[in-house]
């Protein structure tokens, strides 16, 4: 015996401190007592940061099963570390007596190898009531059988590790390798874990007479076990299979054939073109409550092929009905088939495909059989009609046929329903509009056209009832009279065509003034009755003229790009004038620097009408260099303003002249000379254009000449 | 002056080929009718009124596919027109298998789910008030900041958005083609000597994917592809194309009223 793979392995991810505690690893057998053949518990118990669980070694006269142990993980955090305590419970069993070591078991701890101490058994012999018992068994479920009917072979094993064989052989059986049932289940007690293996097998006798199933070997607990040998008698399906009369059927008598089948047919193989022919599917499920049956792939609806064929699909229904001795729900899909032309049509093959499933002790123990069945095709013959006579209009099959009016009296220019209804067995789509005479007092419209089908008891095909009304105005006054007409159709019972005459009816037209204005004040109608009735369906009239008629105008794309361009813009010029008044509000040097220009040159205006036209220029050309540099103007002098445009970083040519200016006010302001009116002009002249080249360099305070 | 006198005649132009295509429909010579409404087109009058009129003319001449392609024309321009919608089912329905029209991708129908039944031009002007709107909310949020303008105006700038996606959409629609004969084979590749993949019937609407060498690879409503040649099918446009070379014309008195109009040549 040899350990399987690896069985486990448990990572968790904890910080491996210095001071966790080591990694603990145990091997133990809680039973007191270990029996050859009885099933015990090898329990290892681990704990640490990380475990890992190294293969089982190979144990000598023990067989473990280590594809279903019982764990328990338990996590605990201490300290920042997290810890995981692990105990693993192995179903294991002795299979001889003696002594019996298990070796030691490893596993990576905490990144430690570390290692079990071997666990010596002293293993005492079975008792020899046990060796009795066989751990498998091998049944049949019918030890008489039909040929070529379908039984099932059961095989069960119960041990600590099975294998069952995929399949069985026998002479005289075949064994069908798709239903094959595979159940497990686990026993549990003090002593230990158990493993019940069932698998069932679909068979079928090939041959008559007595067939023996040989010994079928099972591999239990790392030992080769036959089951017994089974015998069963087949014989042939002629033979009675449904149970005498007066007695009830037994399940036992049931067999896979009984359980679903589906059967297709038609209500006639020859037909005249045109004639309806039913066609029929239906699908019996025996109505037993063990038993649940269904489609599996495909369905009642995708039906078998009908090629030259109109068919019309019919209402699926479903009822009961027996077979035999059982009794069935059966699901019945209904179509009608038209033959389009003579000759012989097929209808093809119906394909189905479901499962069943049956319970055979519990919902969890059950049979799933899988059908697949193939019905058709069905060959009709397709009669042609005869030569028509006139006034043929395609109606085939078995009609009645009626026509009323809806008045004897009428009056101008008001309709009048002219009805004419054909019922029966046939085509509604293949009967025509019946030929009206000409009726030359009045107008006649395309008739409108009502279908209905009719479901009759006790019958399998459903009536047809077709209408035709006419509105037929009349335009003249007095008598008239619709004379009488001919509907022909083809009878396919008396095989000839049948002309029914219809009419003729006679009339009293009343003459009125406002026939063709008639109107019903909606007042004067009940609600429910004022819902017109549509006489004949078309299409609407025409559109009156639009206002203006006129080609598709050029694309307004100017339009749209300033429709959608004109917010986006008005909000980004709010925003930056918004912005600006912020600054002005907010930065004092930068809203002085901003007006310096404006200011100052409004006060050059002002300097030649100022009785001190040299003290005037110098406090303009003083303040304008204030505001642009954000100084105090107060007691400034030339001097001052020259530093102040050094230490700006201004151009010196720009500050020796702006100085020029200055000092000549001054001389003129302390001095006995008073300017003449050109130098004032001359010195004006030169400020605003310092004020210019200033104002550019500095303009938004950003120094631009840098 | 002189523009203004050659807009008015020109329209009154317009007035008078549009009555006489009603007159002559009246009168039942749809040959006629179809020439004075072709005639509009050509001139490029696109109003849904003439293509709906022009629809039923074709479809009294017992022409389908040019009086569904017109349909189709119609409701392109005008999406909500109830009158259309039903002219053009009724047409669909007399055809061999009332083929559906090709649907818009699963992600335009989600996402675009309230702009069917609106004209481009309503879905820009929508956009256009929202745009208006959301950029005045920012405005009225500098001045006034109340609570949740901000939130508002960005709703409004994204229905905009999507209203001007809409937009787009519409006015790029898809290109639909109509068959034009009784059947129409589709084949694997843009040779005549490809196999037939599929065929279409008269009246039958697809998606033209690809047009070359006077082919067209068409998708119908089931996602069937396949190439089909161009002078077998109708361009439902836009550019909106007139069909009047596929009249049908037999009785020598339409011809005499084609005449009339001036188109007379159009069908002989």
């Amino acid at each position: 015996m040899f350990a399987r793979g690896l069985i486990f392995a448990a990572m968790l991810f904890a910080p491996a401190l210095s001071f966790a505690e080591p990694g603990v690893l145990r091997a133990s057998v809680p039973n007191k007592e270990i029996v050859q053949d009885h099933p015990f518990w090898l329990i290892i118990e681990a704990s640490g940061g990380t475990v890992d669980l190294q293969e089982l070694p190979e144990c000598d006269g023990v067989v473990i099963n280590t594809a279903s142990p019982q764990q328990t993980t338990h996590l605990s955090i201490g300290g920042g570390v997290q810890r995981q305590e692990l105990r693993i419970s192995f179903p294991a069993v002795a299979i001889r007596a003696g002594k019996v070591t298990i070796p030691p078991i490893q596993a990576r701890i905490d990144g430690r190898i570390l290692q079990t101490e071997a666990i010596v058994l002293e293993v005492k012999p079975a008792p020899e009531s046990d060796k009795k018992e066989m751990p498998v068994r091998a049944w049949l479920d019918a030890t008489e059988v039909i040929v070529g009917r379908p039984f099932w072979v059961y095989v069960e094993a119960t041990g600590i590790e099975i294998v069952l064989p995929n399949t069985i052989a026998a002479e005289g059986i075949e064994i069908d390798p798709v239903n094959v049932q595979k159940s497990v289940s686990y026993s549990f007690n003090h002593e230990g874990q158990q493993m019940i293996a069932k698998r069932g097998y679909l068979a079928t006798a090939t041959r008559e007479g007595a067939i023996t199933i040989p010994p079928i070997e099972v591999q239990v607990t790392g030992r080769i076990v036959k089951t017994e040998a089974l015998t069963l008698t087949a014989r042939n399906a002629a033979a009675p299979v449904n149970p005498p009369a007066g007695e009830a059927p037994s399940a036992a008598q049931l067999t896979q054939d009984d359980l679903v089948f589906v059967r297709m047919e038609t209500d006639k193989k020859t037909a005249y073109q045109g004639e309806p022919i039913l066609l029929t599917m239906q699908l019996w499920r025996i109505q037993d409550r063990r038993v649940n049956a269904g489609p599996w792939r495909g369905n009642l609806i995708t039906g078998p092929t009908a090629e030259g064929f109109f068919t019309r699909d019919l209402e699926p229904v479903q009822y009961e009905a027996k077979n035999g001795s059982w009794a069935y729900d059966v699901t019945e899909t209904r179509r009608l088939l038209y033959a389009t032309r003579p000759g012989t049509l097929r209808v093809g093959v119906w394909h189905w495909e479901g499962i069943a499933l049956i319970n055979r002790q519990s919902v969890t123990q059950r049979d799933r059989l899988h059908y697949r069945f193939d019905q058709g095709p069905i060959d009709i013959t397709v009669k042609p009609l005869p030569a028509a006579p006139a006034g043929f209009t395609g109606a085939v099959g078995s009609f009645e046929v009626s026509a009323e009016i809806g008045a004897a009296v009428v009056t101008q220019g008001v309709p009048l329903a002219l009805t004419i209804r054909v019922q029966g067995a046939g085509n509604p789509d293949a009967v025509g509009d019946p030929l009206l005479p000409e009726l030359p007092w009045a107008t006649t419209r395309q008739p409108e056209r009502r279908v209905e089908l009719v479901a009759v008891p006790n019958t399998l095909q459903p009536r047809m009832d077709k209408r035709f009304v006419y509105a037929i105005t009349p335009l003249q006054p007095g008598h008239a009279e619709i004379p009488p007409f001919p509907f022909v159709y083809f009878d396919t019972e008396k095989a000839a065509y049948q002309t029914t005459t219809l009419g003729p009816f006679a009339l009293e037209v009343t003459a009125t003034d406002e026939a063709s204005t008639r109107l019903l004040a909606s007042e004067e109608v009940p609600v429910a009755e004022r819902k017109v009735e549509i006489l004949a369906e078309d299409i609407r009239p025409l559109m009156e003229r639009p206002a203006t008629l006129a080609p598709a105008r050029a694309a307004r794309a100017p339009l749209w790009f300033l429709a959608f361009a004109a917010p986006a813009a008005a909000y980004a010029a709010m925003r930056i004038v918004s912005g600006r008044r912020r600054r002005m509000a907010e930065n004092r040097g930068w809203a002085r620097s901003q007006r310096a220009r404006t200011s100052g040159l409004r006060r050059l205006q002002d300097v030649a009408q100022s009785p001190e036209p040299a003290d005037a220029l110098f406090r303009a050309t003083v303040a304008f260099v204030a505001d642009t540099l954000n100084l105090s103007e107060e007691g400034l002098t030339s001097g001052d303003v020259r530093a102040e445009l050094d230490r700006a970083g201004l151009p010196g040519d720009l500050a020796d002249r702006t100085v020029q200016i200055l000092r000549a006010c001054e001389r003129a302001r302390y001095g006995s000379q008073r300017l003449s009116r050109d130098e004032v002009a001359a010195l004006i002249s030169g400020a605003e254009a310092c004020m210019n080249s200033l104002d550019e360099l500095t303009r938004g305070g950003k120094k631009t000449w840098a | 002056m002189g523009l203004i006198l050659v807009a008015v005649f020109a329209a009154n132009a317009f007035d008078r080929v549009f009555d006489e295509g009603v007159s002559a429909y009246n009168e039942q010579a749809y040959p006629a009718a179809i020439v004075s409404f072709e005639k509009l087109v050509d001139e490029g009058v696109t109003q849904p009124e003439v293509f709906f009129n022009l629809g039923n003319a074709y479809y009294r001449n017992g022409q389908l596919a040019p009086a569904i392609a017109n349909y189709e024309r119609a409701l392109q321009v005008n999406p909500g027109a109830i009158t259309v919608r039903e002219n053009l089912n009724r047409a669909v329905g007399q055809t061999e298998r009332g083929l559906a029209r090709p649907r818009p991708p699963a992600w335009e129908e989600g996402l675009f789910f309230c702009h069917a039944g609106r004209t481009a031009g309503q879905s820009l002007a929508v956009a256009a008030v929202c745009w208006t709107l959301g950029w005045g909310l920012l405005m009225l949020r500098m001045a006034r900041p109340w609570p949740y303008l901000r939130a508002a105006a960005w709703i409004a700038l994204a229905v905009a958005g999507l209203f001007g996606a809409s937009w787009w959409i519409k006015s790029h629609p898809p290109l639909l083609a109509v068959a034009a004969e009784a059947r129409v084979p589709v084949r694997y590749g843009n040779r005549p000597g490809e196999t037939v993949r599929f065929e279409l019937y008269e009246g039958d609407r697809v998606r033209v994917d690809q047009r070359k060498d006077g082919w067209m690879r068409v998708q119908t409503a089931d996602g069937e592809r396949g190439w089909a040649q161009e002078e077998q099918l109708l361009l439902v446009g836009p550019p909106f194309i007139s069909y009047r070379d596929r009249v049908k014309s037999s009785a020598p008195v339409e011809q005499a009223a084609l005449d009339a109009v001036g188109y007379g040549d159009a069908t002989r």
